[in-house]
């Protein structure tokens, strides 16, 4: 563990790479990163309706209904490594918020926030940034939005549809697929997430939306 | 041995990494960060723990190589087989482009913690 996060090793060179920010941190490959590729949050039966043709990880059998780790979760006094106190800032430590690390800065967006309003629109990236998120099967996805659409005030969210002129224009909100109007499909941003102290450790200077 | 492990398997990415870092992507998306409770409450069992300085940060080496196996060979079921393996609000890391999805249960993925796979021929790093 590194500050607090999952170091990997990989096997031919023995170098060590951050599990937060895919940089090599020591041995042969120090300095090197990999690409943070795109990825979303969802649940199983979600997943059955925006990828009927998708795949699963194999696995022995269905095990336990719960993730072993629930109780960690549920305990806001259990923090990082070793004892770490809870005297962050801005939000509790134990606080979820969803991440971006675009163009050089990092946006959290509290989970609070997205139970409320389920849809932000990033303007700092350029070009701007959809997150979207479903609290009955806490999706989170992040979409760049064309750049034509940057200044588009009438972007919205209507019944898990990102939706633009009044309806004309909409995209699955939780795939970015087109489907309506005129345009493409919306491409994926990686966003994270995470507890809050984990996040700001590597972060300090994160905006933060709550 | 459990579908999806292999005898040599270390919570480790696969070679070869000298020209992974420029084709390999890092699969980060979900709350990997979450996974140090590992450390939070080690066993005593466990001994006193490694401890490094990386970059002015202690690493901690809770785990030795071979400890969690990393998954290698990730074999997959379709939605129309998964309902035997997984339950309705089961939750999963989702990869994806225009021709194919990859899905990872979050409560699986905790007894291996890396997943080494491709998707539309790109090598991926799935971490959770």
């Amino acid at each position: 563990m590194w500050r607090d996060a999952l170091v990997i090793e990989d096997i031919e060179t023995r170098s060590l790479w951050s599990q937060v920010t895919g940089e090599c941190i020591s041995g042969k490959l120090e300095g090197k990163s990999l690409l943070l590729f795109p990825s979303s949050l969802t649940t199983y039966v979600e997943f059955k309706k925006q990828y009927p043709h998708g795949k699963l990880l194999a696995k022995l059998d269905k095990g336990p209904p719960r993730s072993p780790y629930d109780l960690y979760f549920a305990d806001d006094s259990q923090l990082g490594t070793f004892g770490r106190v809870d005297n962050f800032e801005r939000l509790k430590g134990k606080d979820i918020v969803f991440g971006l690390r675009l163009d050089g800065k990092q946006v959290a967006i509290s989970q609070d926030y997205l139970l409320e309003r389920q849809f932000a629109v990033l303007k700092q990236f350029s070009p701007p940034v959809v997150v979207t998120y479903d609290a009955v099967s806490n999706s989170v996805a992040a979409f760049s939005l064309p750049a034509q659409l940057a200044d588009s005030s009438d972007l919205t969210l209507v019944d898990d549809r990102i939706t633009l002129n009044s309806g004309r224009t909409a995209w699955n909100a939780r795939t970015g697929q087109l489907l309506s109007g005129e345009g493409s499909n919306l491409a994926s941003r990686p966003i994270t997430s995470a507890f809050w102290f984990a996040w700001v450790s590597f972060f300090p200077e994160t905006e933060l939306l709550k | 041995m459990r579908p999806n492990e292999r005898e040599d398997q270390t919570a480790t990415w696969s070679s070869p990494m000298r020209e992974c870092f420029q084709h390999c992507y890092l699969v980060v998306g979900l709350t990997a960060i979450r996974l140090f409770l590992l450390a939070v409450s080690v066993p005593a069992q466990w001994g006193e723990l490694e401890e490094t300085e990386i970059h002015g940060h202690t690493m901690y080496t809770v785990f030795k190589a071979g400890d969690i196996p990393a998954i290698f060979e990730p074999t997959f079921i379709s939605v129309a087989e998964a309902d035997d393996y997984y339950y309705p609000n089961e939750p999963l890391v989702i990869v994806a482009d225009s021709n194919e999805a990859h899905a990872y249960s979050t409560w699986h993925l905790t007894d291996h913690l890396v997943v080494n796979d491709r998707l539309g021929g790109r090598m991926i790093t799935v971490t959770w």
